[in-house]
């Protein structure tokens, strides 16, 4: 199913006044999408989730599902959660505590009082699904995390729902039970073909399962576009930030023109700065960013080299992360060589890996 | 080592002192209950007999059992419907958004505040204008006023704790408003409507200014009053029939408790959250 949100905004009122936790937001989900949200913690993600599914009413804005509008302001539409169909997986999986799992996974068809034969197949179908046959008669506080996880997306998964949303799901597993998860997800995902959002502030999480992915920060949308697109062409600093396993490098140089071209001086280095980023320029700045892990250590042809001075070696296992120093600017690099600290060494990157911002 | 062992015993005679402490009025009570002499200052001169027991039991006069009886329905019935009432105000304030929630739960537990002596007269003055002295309803409807602040007090605390997306995850799943208080917090605050209720069990069964006043005989009286009236009876304190008496309706409360407390001791909310 297709939902499309507009404009949607959300303030709350509470003790500690007007907390505007969502503003503007719009965004197209496709039929059977795998949409994943990204952002820090605080940014709105379970908000945006709980307007989707009706639990809360967005402040203004309007809601589609497929043609059908489900909630607008200015025209007085709520559906109901319940009229929605939509499914949830909550961020701490909300089982409900005096149920057995069985109980748990049936409780939807049991509100919608559908026969007990049926149930009880259609439980042992999903149960089948994510291999939590064996668990049926246990009660939600005997179940490690992993269980527990398997049970709400059991439960949610039961009644075939339009939509399906997961809010961080995964966030409190080990990180080699994650792995897994993320996996089976995926592959759940796509046999099933539900239309599915997924919250996350793990920007490894949503590269690795989403066909595209929302950016925001703040309450609002930086940029949506696929895994590649946020990585390779990031639309602003924060995204630049967010995405990658190391944060990118950033500086802010003045630039000069001369001649015809505009050149930013990141010391001796002379960057031209392309036409179509000339907007970007302010007060005589410009920011720029490359990540470390596009700055090589063995020189080849790179468009620009500089000697840096080594301060610091971690080490990440296949790689290690250099923290160096170029006259004042700090440069992260990512490679594969070590080197001792406090050693001079040869570092350049090529004019394509760079980025450009305003000079925030 | 040595030290962990002294400070092991010392916390159990402190324990058990603590224990002997409060159980000796108890004691003390079951020992007089069942001896000849009621001579509560020579102990010595103790002789066991259930003479007492049979002498109460046997004499209609006495009306020990329907004491018992009026005093466990009148205070059964108010714990039921106060604790019901002050569940449903507890699920309203919350998980409903509405101004002056936390003024209207200040100022509820307020108004229990002032003493019962205050209002005996007013209340006395309603009860016989409603033509109800000396019926269940004369104690049961004061009962259930005096016993709403606390409830309520301990079921909103209770209910604050159960996540709110346990809520939140049953609309989902089609149910509505009512079907969750139902189905999902009725289950979940099992333990905390229970302690609720036995407190306001045991308030309702002790209390004895209201009791006395309101009623006349052993068609509403209850078990506090009663006992009182024996003294009146007999001229001298019936020392003997007294504790038999009031061990005897003790039995019926204890069985309560007992059976109660398994679900207070396993009242921690049983989390079905992560973790
Ligand atoms: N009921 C509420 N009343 C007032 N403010 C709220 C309420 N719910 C959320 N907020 C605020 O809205 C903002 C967004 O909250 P939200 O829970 O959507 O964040 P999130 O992106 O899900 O964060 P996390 O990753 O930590 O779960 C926060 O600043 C939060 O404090
Ligand atoms: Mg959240």
């Amino acid at each position: 199913m297709k939902v499309k949100l507009e404009n949607i905004s959300k303030t709350y009122f509470s003790l500690r006044g007007k907390v505007k936790a969502l503003s503007e937001i719009n965004l197209e989900i496709r039929d059977r999408e795998f949409l994943v949200i990204l952002g820090p913690s605080g940014c709105g993600k379970t908000t945006l989730l709980n307007l989707i599914a009706g639990i809360e009413k967005p402040s203004s804005g309007e809601i589609y599902f497929g043609e059908k509008l489900v909630f607008s302001d200015k025209k007085n539409v709520f559906v109901s959660p319940k009229e929605r169909n939509i499914a949830m997986v909550f961020q701490n999986y909300a089982l409900y505590p005096h149920m057995s799992v069985f109980e748990n996974i049936a409780f939807p068809l049991r509100i919608q009082k559908m026969d007990k034969n049926i149930i009880k197949k259609e439980v042992e179908k999903v149960a089948e699904m994510l291999n939590i046959k064996g668990l049926l008669q246990a009660r939600p506080y005997e179940l490690s995390g992993g269980e527990k996880q398997r049970v709400a997306i059991a439960r949610a998964l039961v009644r075939k729902p339009n939509l399906f949303l997961l809010d961080e799901p995964l966030s409190n597993l080990d990180a080699q039970l994650r792995l897994t998860a993320r996996t089976e997800l995926k592959t759940l995902q796509k046999n099933l073909k539900i239309t599915t959002i997924y919250v996350t502030h793990d920007q490894i999480e949503a590269m690795s399962l989403g066909e595209r992915i929302v950016v925001m920060n703040k309450g609002k949308i930086e940029q949506i576009g696929t895994p590649e697109e946020v990585y390779h062409k990031p639309e602003n600093l924060f995204v630049a930030k967010f995405i990658g396993t190391t944060p990118i490098n950033f500086f802010v140089v003045e630039v000069k023109s001369e001649q015809s071209n505009i050149y930013g001086y990141l010391g001796e280095l002379k960057i031209e700065v392309p036409e179509e980023k000339l907007h970007l320029v302010k007060d005589q700045k410009i920011g720029i960013g490359i990540r470390p892990e596009d700055i090589k250590t063995e020189v080849e042809k790179e468009d620009f080299i500089l000697t840096v001075k080594v301060n610091i070696i971690e080490s990440l296992g296949k790689e290690y992360l250099l923290h160096t120093t170029y006259k004042n600017y700090d440069i992260k690099i990512l490679t594969k060589n070590k080197f001792p600290e406090k050693s001079l060494i040869k570092a350049g990157f090529s004019k394509k890996n760079l980025y450009f911002f305003s000079p925030e | 080592m040595r030290e962990e062992k002294l400070t092991k015993v010392l916390l159990i005679i402190a324990t058990l002192l603590a224990i002997f402490f409060c159980l000796f009025p108890f004691l003390y009570m079951l020992v007089i209950s069942f001896s000849k002499s009621w001579d509560i200052f020579s102990l010595v001169k103790l002789e066991f007999t259930f003479k007492n027991y049979t002498e109460i039991l046997k004499d209609p006069g006495f009306h020990c059992m329907d004491y018992i009886k009026n005093s466990l329905i009148i205070s059964g019935i108010s714990a039921f419907i106060s604790v019901f009432v002050a569940t449903m105000g507890a699920y309203a304030i919350s998980r409903f958004q509405f101004p002056f929630r936390f003024s209207i739960l200040l100022f509820i537990l307020a108004s229990s505040m002032f003493p019962q002596i205050s209002i005996v007269g007013f209340l006395f003055k309603v009860m016989v204008k409603l033509n109800l002295i000396n019926t269940y309803p004369a104690l049961i409807l004061p009962y259930i006023s005096w016993n709403i602040p606390i409830s309520l007090w301990i079921m909103t605390s209770y209910l604050s704790s159960i996540p709110k997306d346990l809520d939140k995850s049953a609309l989902l799943d089609g149910c509505s408003w009512f079907q969750i208080f139902i189905k999902i917090i009725l289950p979940v605050a099992k333990p905390g409507i229970i302690s609720a209720g036995l407190l306001s069990f045991l308030f309702s069964f002790n209390e004895f200014l209201f009791a006395l006043l309101l009623t006349v005989d052993y068609r509403a009286r209850t078990v506090p009053v009663g006992i009182v009236m024996f003294q009146g009876l007999h001229g001298e304190l019936p020392w003997g029939s007294i504790m038999a008496f009031t061990t005897l309706s003790l039995i019926p409360v204890f069985l309560i408790v007992i059976f109660f407390q398994k679900y207070i001791i396993h009242g921690v909310i049983r989390s079905g959250l992560k973790g």
